[in-house]
């Protein structure tokens, strides 16, 4: 070996050296993060069924000794390991869901240097009912606006439904106590809480992942496979690889029902829509028609979406309609905003409640009015 | 390491970094000037004494992974003074060792690789392609420069090293603005890609010209898989590469932001026709 080639080894040998040490020191000790289930992205199922719990590492490929429990008002159960694999850098565990009541139950991970609870993450169902109810809502409440959101919470503990799903702009000014306070009501409800983005999130996105982490999920809810998308990263739009996602899924639905929500609108506002701030909003650009022939190649019932602060609803062509089941296709729905003052968003509806109220009997859709019993003409609106 | 070493894991990785985090020059105030000051060294001569770079790596190091352990299995607090200054200091640390004469090209490939690795590692840390710049600084303190081995370095002619890395900044960071995941394994791929054309029989092929230029055109809108798309990418930009006019002028890396951030203007805000995967808006 001549002496550049002597200097070429040692200089990758040493690169190679500081490579390692790099991560060691990154890394160690061996620590976790449990990226799902958690509030935002639960699991929900029956006792027996097989549940993955995916947890990033400090170190690539090394994972702890740990163990995993649920723990509720059912009680305390170990979780049995039934498989692990790894997904890129995330451990992805499958464990079987233990005989418990049903319930709500946090997921328990203990390491030998880290004790992790993580509430809500977890919803045991032995059954369903015929009707499935569910809520939608979006645009939460800022900061200044606190009563609103408590106000919500409040009503959910009476009206139980059986979801919530939050549709995105949870954290409206970034800060880390408005999302904190977001949380803490969120974690008093009874139903799962099901959530995707908004681009509200992006203004403090690392707090978002932090706390919620929610993006591109699906969630099997009984006889509904809820689909929930993030459209919300400053491109108005699905990227390629959420399509593709979108695609897959929807090819494997195992007989559910599907369900998808994602904060961006679908349809163009039109120009007699007017929003809080003073514009339509935008709208889905990037894989519109695709994913509109999408949503009628697997006859979704309906595409839930929050961003403008009020509400309309579209058919597969873009014509607004009452929010009623009785025209075909899917209903393309926009949802006001939770957080702003009980709002006149039509000319002849001062009703809206700020949340919408779905219902599911037997998979099909039966109603997904803001005001149940007083369906609002989106036609009110104009043309698109 | 080389400048365009430094470039494809420092700059490249604050531009990926920023617009993954949502870095903004209106929200992060102080912490977004601090991010910003190494951009600044890119117009400012290098000091050459080995004293000097042997501190650099010693700052890169420290600065990396001291930024890498506060936010492993964390996200970027992009306010943050603290942070912002480790950031800061990575990248300063990292461009005193930056030589400024080209290595050999058995030395090219070493450096192709790191670059490579680090962005593999992203896959793991975000931040990996940071915390490759202190060994990439180590590999750039042992060997010889090209002048040094004895081979011939001076002025050549050849591509403009600024359209040319205009044009690999608008073109590999493409998978970044669909998955996270695609951005890191496309860079790394395009990097091992670069890292193989410094290999001495492929160095030596020549790609005829009207042929490059075709092929040039499909490759700007990542329409194959990203462990296809990446890899030619990487063979095309590694040939002209070392094809490039030497020496480069300093501040030819700003071309490479702008290419970077002109790639995200792109696909993020102005919705340019045809940006969009063709068939699908």
């Amino acid at each position: 070996m001549n002496r550049p080639q002597f200097q070429l080894l040692a200089g990758c040998l040493l690169a190679l050296l500081l490579f390692i040490a790099g991560v060691l020191a990154v890394g160690w000790p061996l620590q976790i993060r449990v990226a799902a289930p958690r509030l935002g992205m639960p699991v929900i199922d029956q006792p027996g069924a097989s549940m993955e719990v995916r947890l990033a590492t400090s170190l690539p490929l090394m994972l702890p000794e740990l163990q995993l429990s649920l723990d509720g008002p059912g009680g305390v159960a170990p979780l049995e390991l039934t498989a692990s694999r790894w997904d890129g850098a995330v451990a992805v565990l499958t464990v079987v869901l233990p005989a418990l009541p049903d319930g709500a139950y946090a997921l328990r991970l203990q390491t030998p240097t880290q004790d992790l609870r993580l509430p809500k993450a977890v919803f045991l169902r032995s059954s369903w009912p015929a009707t499935l109810r569910l809520v939608q809502i979006a645009d939460l409440p800022p900061p200044g606006r606190e009563p609103l959101m408590r106000q919500f919470i409040a009503e959910m503990r009476v009206k139980k439904p059986d979801a919530v799903l939050v549709t995105g702009d949870i954290n409206y000014e970034g800060t880390e106590s408005n999302i904190q306070f977001i949380y803490s009501q969120l974690a008093q409800l009874d139903a799962p809480v099901i959530m995707t983005a908004g681009n509200h999130e992006r203004t403090a996105w690392h707090r978002y992942l932090r706390v919620f982490g929610a993006r591109d999920q699906r969630t099997n809810f009984g006889p509904l496979a809820i689909l929930s998308l993030d459209s919300a990263h400053g491109r108005d739009a699905l990227t390629p690889s959420a399509f593709r996602w979108l695609q897959q899924e929807l090819a494997h639905l195992d007989g559910r029902t599907p369900l998808v929500q994602l904060h961006h609108p679908i349809f163009s506002p039109g120009a007699t829509a007017v929003s809080e701030a003073g514009g339509t909003g935008g709208y889905l650009h990037g894989y519109r028609r695709a994913f509109i022939e999408l949503c009628r190649q697997y006859n979704v019932p309906i595409v839930l979406s929050g961003h403008w602060h009020q509400d309309a609803v579209y058919d597969s062509s873009g014509k607004f309609r009452a929010d009623r089941v009785d025209f075909p296709g899917t209903k393309f729905v926009v949802t006001t905003a939770l957080g702003a003052d009980v709002r006149q968003v039509f000319a002849d509806s001062g009703t809206n409640n700020g949340y919408r109220w779905i219902e599911f009997t037997g998979g099909k859709l039966g109603a997904y009015s803001s005001n149940p019993r007083n369906p609002v003409p989106s036609t009110a609106l104009g043309s698109p | 390491m080389n400048i365009t070493t430094w470039l494809f894991l420092y700059l490249a990785g604050l531009v990926e970094a920023a617009i993954r985090y949502r870095f903004s020059l209106g929200h992060d105030g102080w912490s977004a000037a601090l991010v910003l000051l190494p951009l600044a060294l890119l117009a400012v001569p290098r000091p050459q004494q080995p004293s000097v770079r042997w501190f650099g790596l010693l700052i890169t190091l420290g600065c990396g992974v001291a930024f890498a352990r506060s936010v492993s299995l964390d996200f970027w607090d992009t306010e943050r003074l603290d942070l912002a200054l480790l950031v800061a200091g990575i990248g300063l640390g990292s461009w005193l060792t930056v030589r400024e004469s080209g290595a050999t090209p058995a030395w090219q490939v070493a450096e192709w690789g790191v670059v490579s690795l680090g962005w593999l590692l992203a896959l793991w840390h975000p931040f990996a392609p940071w915390m490759a710049l202190a060994p990439a600084a180590a590999l750039a303190l042992l060997p010889p420069s090209a002048a040094a081995a004895g081979q011939k370095v001076g002025q050549t002619s050849g591509l403009s090293p600024a359209w040319l890395l205009f044009w690999i900044g608008m073109a590999v960071s493409k998978p970044w603005w669909d998955s996270d995941t695609w951005g890191a394994l496309g860079i790394a791929l395009w990097a091992l890609a670069v890292a193989i054309t410094c290999l001495p029989r492929i160095r030596e092929l020549r790609l005829p010209f009207p042929l490059a230029s075709l092929a040039l055109v499909p490759l700007l809108y990542p329409w194959l898989p990203v462990w296809i798309w990446a890899p030619l990418l990487g063979l095309l930009s590694g040939w002209a590469l070392q094809r490039a006019a030497r020496p480069w002028h300093r501040a030819a890396g700003y071309v490479l932001l702008l290419g970077l951030l002109l790639s995200y203007g792109l696909h993020s805000n102005l919705q340019w026709f045809g940006l969009w995967v063709w068939g699908r808006t």
